[in-house]
């Protein structure tokens, strides 16, 4: 990767596109937006999870108070297991199940920061690829040197495909729509 | 458990009645007042079914209650509110529960007992629909935990290898590495994207 010339960098730049920008000011307000598009997908039976269930696994992943009071404005709101074998509540109707993980910084006043996120889309059984990741790497040198900050995994960790950077909601809503087996 | 997400969901689903929030020392009213707004507005495909207000002068408020629209009120109430305000709503509650439009009322505990004492009638006419918000609640430390062992052993690293690798830069950008640092109380190592 590291070895690909110029115009393939900036190829990688235009698909991923500039960060998009984020109307929430705070975490809390974005993990409400989030269960929100769960709830309404649920409503339109694209999710069969229930109401309690996208409260419950939807939440705040902030550090304990002692830890949090030096650095506060970095904040995470994460869903479902960090194990991809474990199937959450997220779940959809052809078996499939989503978990995800959103990094974002706060100004007091003023949009959230995007950071990070990594939303996953589970298969079952038996399916190829058994997963599927869409992923904003947190800023780095080692993504901005080879511009693919922006990526999917199409079930395998060691292959990446620069993809549009999106907001989390809707990378939410590719992974609840989108993310189909489509059936001859 | 988000309790103000599933208070707006439960007024979502209701479709009709009042609704009185109490929210806890740590909360402001107005700032959950505007949080009620936009969720509700998140669960309805229409726009902004519901409208944020905050009260100030009753009188003129029942005046205007006939001109508003038909989503639901969610009403703060400013520093000028009155005990006399209180009355005055008291007195109009089955004029303005007539009219069939929803109010929710976000309050905070010297407000929601200043209420109480100017207009019982009123507090009445919420009945069940009495909902208490504190602040947000996070991962219990056990799902942290949780979540941190799985990081650990995705990486295999320790807690302490994965601040130094990232701080030395030896390790690669992942978003699962931002997370570890917020629950680490080290997000201050993300660097915020270039403008």
């Amino acid at each position: 990767m590291s070895g690909a010339p110029t115009e393939v960098h900036d190829l990688r730049s235009r698909i991923g596109g500039s960060l998009p920008p984020l109307a929430e000011e705070s975490a809390e307000r974005l993990c409400e937006r989030l269960r929100a598009v769960l709830i309404r997908a649920a409503k339109r039976d694209a999710m069969i999870c229930t109401r309690k269930d996208v409260n419950d696994e939807v939440v705040l992943a902030d550090p304990p108070q002692d830890l949090a009071r030096k650095h506060p404005d970095a904040r995470a709101i994460v869903a479902g297991s960090k194990d991809r074998a474990t199937k959450g509540a997220l779940r959809r109707p052809d078996g499939a199940w989503l978990h995800f993980a959103v990094t974002v910084r706060e100004h007091g006043s003023g949009p959230l920061v995007l950071l990070a996120y990594g939303f996953e889309v589970c298969f079952p059984g038996g399916h190829a690829p058994e997963w599927l990741r869409f992923d904003l790497n947190p800023p780095g040198s080692d993504n901005d040197d080879r511009g693919m900050r922006s990526h999917f995994h199409p079930g395998n960790k060691s292959i990446q495909v620069p993809c549009a950077a999106m907001t989390p909601a809707d990378a939410l809503l590719l992974c609840i729509y989108d993310v189909q087996v489509r059936h001859r | 458990m988000s309790r103000l997400f599933e208070i707006a969901a439960g007024l979502d689903a209701a479709g009709t009645g009042w609704g009185l929030v109490l929210v806890g020392s740590r909360l402001d009213a107005r700032r959950i007042r505007d949080e009620l707004v936009a969720i509700l507005a998140d669960l309805r495909d229409q726009p902004a079914p519901a409208e944020a207000l905050e009260l100030e002068d009753a009188a003129a408020f029942r005046r205007s209650w006939a001109q508003r629209g038909d989503g639901v009120l969610v009403a703060s109430v400013g520093e000028s509110f009155r005990s006399e305000s209180w009355e005055t709503l008291e007195l109009a509650r089955e004029e303005l529960r007539a009219s069939g439009r929803r109010l929710v009322l976000v309050l905070d505990e010297a407000q929601a007992r200043a209420m109480g004492a100017a207009a019982p009638n009123l507090l009445s006419v919420f009945g069940a629909g009495v909902e208490r918000l504190e602040a947000e609640r996070t991962l219990t430390p056990a799902q942290r935990e949780e979540r941190l062992a799985a990081l650990r052993s995705r990486f295999s690293l320790s807690d302490q290898e994965l601040i130094d690798r990232w701080t030395e830069g030896t390790i690669a950008p992942d978003p699962d590495i931002a997370e570890w640092l917020v629950l680490l109380g080290r997000g201050d190592l993300l660097q915020s994207p270039a403008a």
